[in-house]
């Protein structure tokens, strides 16, 4: 007991130099570094929706753990797709404020079915576009089920940039539902920021 | 009785019955002829799945949707509990032959001990999961899947619900093999399609929420229902996200 509590010392100890000195010297994204990320950004998620405020509070939290942990203007970018490009400046500014207030809202809501249940980090595997790392969420009486997350590094930057749960995509969840927002908005950016403010 | 687990209601929602079993199985095989669609989806028959879309839809507003409710108002959480736990425990039988039928020792073994353990309670409890015994959930249309037989067309099937050629083909094997079925007992199989349908029914409940995000305050339900199902699909195929369905964080819109 004695050795096995040493040794998980030893390497906790190991692991935090690790961390501390690959960034600076400038190693892609390992993955002990993702698995680490999304350990902190699952414990403030379950900070935030065991916290027993209200929902609008709990939304504001939210926006929080995502400004800090998550690629924003990377995310909104490919849920738009090419429309991103025939945006002018200040609509793009627009548009990813009035999203990331939409995914804060709509995943804050979706998160909320979290109570009560436990999430742990189970695995990571490297991918091409950086670091997919596995965690189980476990409710009493209830089959487990899996959420992955993308992680990946740009300009020494480490994100979450899409998360998987049960294989279903975030991204690609919501490029369908902004595009047919988008659609239904007859093509016009302005119209689609209007409507993403009011849902959720 | 098998599927993924979070969202396996969307596999097929509602029940099972004769005449859908052959309607169903006309529009798969009408459907192995059929050119294929632009885009990510197989789905050359969007206009007419709609249609069958906006009925299921309205069958779960109406009819499916509040029995649901119903079913769980007036059932002891307990006894709902104990419902889906042997729903899943007659399911075992088939899950074994799925198992050796895709040459899976290893989830062999899992429903075998999930049977043993199981067992002890008649089937009414889930100690197995509590002792972390995964369910693998192995279905046919997954063998067809490691047998290497195409995905085929997207689809939506009347109160089952979303599909593909491969997956419907699947479910009817299910139901051919499951030895349940095997008994030929008309009681037996009545009794298996009645537990079946209230199996379903406490999932609707149980992932209530989910359900009618999807169905009633998504932009348009019907390509979210196919988004989700198929993306669900293939990780439960894959047993994982397959790392080429994955989005691209470099991907430069500017």
């Amino acid at each position: 007991m004695l050795i096995s509590n040493r040794r998980t010392i030893l390497s906790g100890i190991v692991a935090s130099f690790a961390l501390a000195v690959l960034p600076t010297v400038g190693f892609a994204l390992t993955k002990a570094q993702a698995e680490k990320i999304i350990d902190n950004l699952s414990n403030d998620i379950y900070a935030v929706i065991n916290s027993g405020k209200p929902s609008a509070a709990m939304y504001r939290d939210f926006d929080k753990v995502l400004g800090k942990y998550a690629a924003i203007n990377a995310i909104s970018r490919s849920v738009l797709g090419p429309p991103w490009r025939s945006a002018t400046p200040s609509q793009q500014k627009a548009y990813i404020k009035a999203f990331r207030g939409y995914l804060s809202r709509k995943y804050g809501k979706r998160f909320r079915e979290f109570i009560g249940s436990e999430i742990n980090v189970v695995s990571a595997r490297k991918v091409k576009s950086g670091v997919l790392v596995k965690s189980v969420v476990k409710f009493q009486g209830s089959e487990p089920f899996v959420v992955e997350w993308q992680v990946f590094e740009r300009n020494g930057k480490q994100q979450m940039f899409d998360l998987y749960i049960e294989g279903i995509s975030m991204i690609k969840s919501e490029r369908e539902e902004v595009g047919s927002m988008l659609d239904k908005s007859g093509g016009k950016i302005d119209k689609l920021i209007t409507k993403l403010n009011a849902t959720g | 009785m098998s599927g993924p687990v979070v969202f396996k209601q969307f596999k097929y929602i509602g029940l099972s019955c004769r005449i859908f079993v052959v309607f169903a199985a006309l529009t798969a095989l009408s459907a192995c002829s059929a050119p294929v669609a632009r885009g990510e989806f197989n789905d050359p028959y969007e206009a007419s799945s709609r249609n069958v879309h906006a009925f299921n839809k309205g069958f779960d507003k109406a009819i499916f949707g509040p029995t649901a409710k119903g079913y769980v108002t007036i059932t002891p959480p307990l006894l709902v509990r104990m419902i889906s736990n042997f729903a899943g425990y007659i399911g075992l039988a088939g899950q074994a032959v799925n198992n050796v039928l895709q040459a899976d020792a290893k989830g062999f073994g899992e429903t075998i001990l999930r049977f043993t353990v199981n067992s002890l309670t008649f089937g009414l409890g889930d100690l197995a999961t509590e002792a972390g015994i995964p369910d693998n959930n192995a279905d046919f249309g997954q063998t067809l899947y490691v047998w290497k037989v195409k995905q085929g067309i997207y689809h939506e099937i009347p109160l089952l619900g979303p599909s593909t050629t491969r997956d419907t083909a699947g479910f009817f094997v299910d139901i051919l093999i499951n030895p349940v079925n095997l008994l030929n007992s008309n009681t037996i199989s009545a009794a298996g399609a009645g537990l079946y349908v209230l199996d379903r029914l406490g999932d609707r409940s149980q992932y209530s929420t989910f359900y009618e995000e999807t169905l009633y305050n998504s932009e348009d339900s019907y390509a979210t229902a196919r988004n989700i199902y198929l993306q669900n699909r293939n990780f439960f195929l894959n047993k994982g996200v397959a790392e080429d369905t994955l989005e691209d964080p470099f991907a430069d819109f500017e």
